[in-house]
């Protein structure tokens, strides 16, 4: 007998979102849904004592309208290869998926999520701030799946398209996707882009399914990659984090030499590479409600309000890892948070 | 634990029958208890709730309790059958126009409907009400989250009335009856709601704790120390589910030199 309600079982509507085709195709969607009335997304999402963890059991769908801001500069601890044009907005908050090392359980007070339904408002702002930018030289580049997995979201809400679709028709923009997912099938009939960068985070087996066990497999996410690159999609791989524990270094060497195998090196655009890394807010909050990840249970070092791998190993490993890809990749096509 | 707030003594009845709940004479208002749960009456309307809750729960002080109101409350005819028991899945306090909304996790097959809280009874029909209606369901959201997670509070409401004059027909007796026909659904809501809160286990055993706070004291560890024997402890115990970490064979430290020693070997040996 199953203890948790389904996944979505509620619908928390705006009064203001509702008229939106986003909200109608996800009322659609989960016709057996219970819709519930909101006045405004806050009044769920960041109720206070809200357990994240537990309600990533039966996450809510929180339907709404964004106001202003619609996009922000970029975290420091986004690699973007030092261009200095770079942004992130929100289309959604929160993921489908739980990662042990994400942020967002640190960053938001609940597990559900919540979808902007505006997406012309998100669209239009990054119009506007192309105009006041030097893009000629140094393209805008937007991370539209920073707070979410945009594209895991595809089968229920086909946002990913539709940006992918915004994007190639903007001069001097590149929107990034970042994913674990492996529905790169339901974009595939799409003409790839140059303006849009589909990163897949890639971790070996050992880890994804320990540390990332929400989300498909290792082999399932490459496979999607692989079908990107062949298709000439601009792909970018991220080994981020890099987890360290007894032999990570061989395991991770068989990793890079298996992707490399089945994806031609020549054909992605870059790789990054990090290791585990949070805001230290983000993470004393997740560490005070006793997350039963052992990731949170080692020995960090806080540095600028990171906290992360004391200096000294962090760069040691990177270092490997480094050496590892360049046996593949030229220098700058990889990037490394240190 | 769970505790079950109702206003009247003629809602809590046939809980207190059913779960076999003996009166506990220690608060200075009504708490029927068993070892699982408590049945505590704080009242009609809002003026007790918070004090009542609040003395209920600093005497046990778990972040584990789990609150469930259960009682009656008026309905429309449109949208409620008397007798029927619903799950709220929205608040709405008329007095301060408020909204909360308590978490639905729990699988259950209850329909749901939205109240709204009242200071004054309304008996003069339904009226532009759409929702239930009651006079306690804020005031108990709002005392019960201060304490607990949000998913550790419910609220189950039977309609007995369409708050018309039929509602002054209402005597102690037939509240009883309302409760006991839904007595089963209850129970088995309850029980789902318990299965959630077991699925929320702490990582350290009691005799992972026992061993952590003896060190201590073995050790005289500093407060930052214990922080981190505590949380390095965490980390094993997540990497070897059953594996008993070795006894405290130490000797006590003649000095903190020595004790800081201790410390650290401690610690390479629980991050290993």
């Amino acid at each position: 007998m199953k203890n948790f309600q389904p996944n979505f079982s509620h619908i928390y509507i705006e009064e203001s979102a509702k008229n939106y085709p986003l909200s109608k195709l996800a009322i659609e969607k989960f016709s057996k849904s219970t819709i519930i009335e909101i006045n405004h997304y806050k009044d769920v999402f960041n109720r206070p004592n809200q357990d994240f963890q537990i309600q990533k059991s039966s996450m809510k769908l929180i339907l709404a309208k964004k106001t202003a801001p619609f996009l922000y500069p970029a975290s420091e601890m986004v690699q973007e290869f030092g261009s200095p044009n770079v942004f992130y907005n929100t289309p959604i908050l929160n993921c489908l998926y739980n990662c042990d090392y994400c942020f967002l359980q640190g960053m938001y007070n609940s597990g559900n999520m919540v979808v902007f339904v505006n997406e012309n408002d998100f669209m239009g702002e990054i119009t506007e701030k192309m105009k006041s930018l030097d893009i000629i030289k140094n393209p805008m580049i937007v991370a539209i799946s920073y707070n979410t997995d945009i594209m895991a979201m595809e089968n229920i809400l086909p946002l990913a398209s539709r940006w992918i679709d915004f994007a190639r028709n903007q001069k001097h923009l590149v929107i990034e996707i970042r994913t674990k997912s492996a529905l790169f099938s339901l974009i595939e009939k799409l003409t790839p882009s140059k303006e849009i960068i589909l990163s897949w985070t890639l971790s070996p087996d050992i880890i994804s399914s320990k540390f990332e066990s929400t989300s498909p497999p290792f082999k399932r996410r490459l496979s999607s990659a692989k079908n990107a690159v062949e298709k000439g999609w601009q792909v970018r791989l991220c080994f981020d984090p890099v987890i360290l524990f007894e032999g990570w270094f061989e395991i991770y060497t068989a990793f890079f030499k298996e992707v490399f195998r089945e994806i031609d090196p020549k054909k992605i655009r870059d790789v990054t590479v990090g290791v585990f890394r949070m805001n230290k807010d983000f993470y004393k909050r997740i560490k005070k409600r006793e997350p039963s990840s052992e990731l949170f249970y080692q020995d960090y070092e806080i540095k600028d309000g990171v906290v992360s791998l004391e200096k000294k190993v962090r760069i040691n490993s990177l270092k490997k890892v480094k050496n590892v890809l360049n046996k593949y990749l030229s220098e700058d096509k990889i990037s490394v948070w240190m | 634990m769970q505790c079950i707030i109702s206003a009247l003594k003629s809602e809590s009845q046939p809980i207190i029958d059913s779960f076999g709940l003996k009166r506990n004479n220690s608060f200075p208002f009504p708490v029927y208890q068993n070892q699982n749960i408590s049945q505590l009456i704080v009242g009609v309307g809002k003026k007790n709730v918070e004090q009542r809750i609040s003395s209920f729960f600093d005497y046990y002080k778990s972040k584990n309790m789990y609150f469930i109101n259960i009682g009656i409350a008026g309905g429309g005819k449109a949208n409620s059958k008397i007798g029927e028991l619903y799950l709220i899945n929205k608040i709405i306090d008329k007095q301060t126009k408020k909204h909360f909304f308590p978490d639905i996790l729990a699988n259950s097959t209850i329909d749901e409907h939205s109240i709204t809280t009242v200071n004054q009874s309304v008996s003069n029909g339904a009226g532009s009400y759409t929702t239930l209606v009651d006079m306690e369901a804020s005031a108990i959201y709002q005392a019960c989250m201060k304490r607990v997670a949000t998913h550790q509070i419910s609220f189950l409401k039977i309609v007995s009335d369409y708050m018309d004059e039929d509602m002054f027909a209402l005597n102690k007796r037939m509240i009883q009856s309302l409760v006991m026909n839904k007595i089963e659904v209850i129970r088995t809501y309850i029980e789902k709601q318990n299965n959630i809160q077991k699925s929320k286990k702490s990582i350290l055993t009691n005799e992972d704790e026992d061993w952590i706070n003896s060190t201590k004291i073995l050790l005289n560890l500093s407060e930052t120390q214990f922080y981190k024997v505590n949380s390095l402890f965490k980390g094993y115990r997540l990497k070897n589910s059953s594996k008993k970490f070795e006894k405290n064979i130490f000797d006590k430290p003649k000095s903190k030199k020595e004790r800081n020693q201790l410390f650290k070997k401690i610690c390479e040996k629980l991050s290993a």
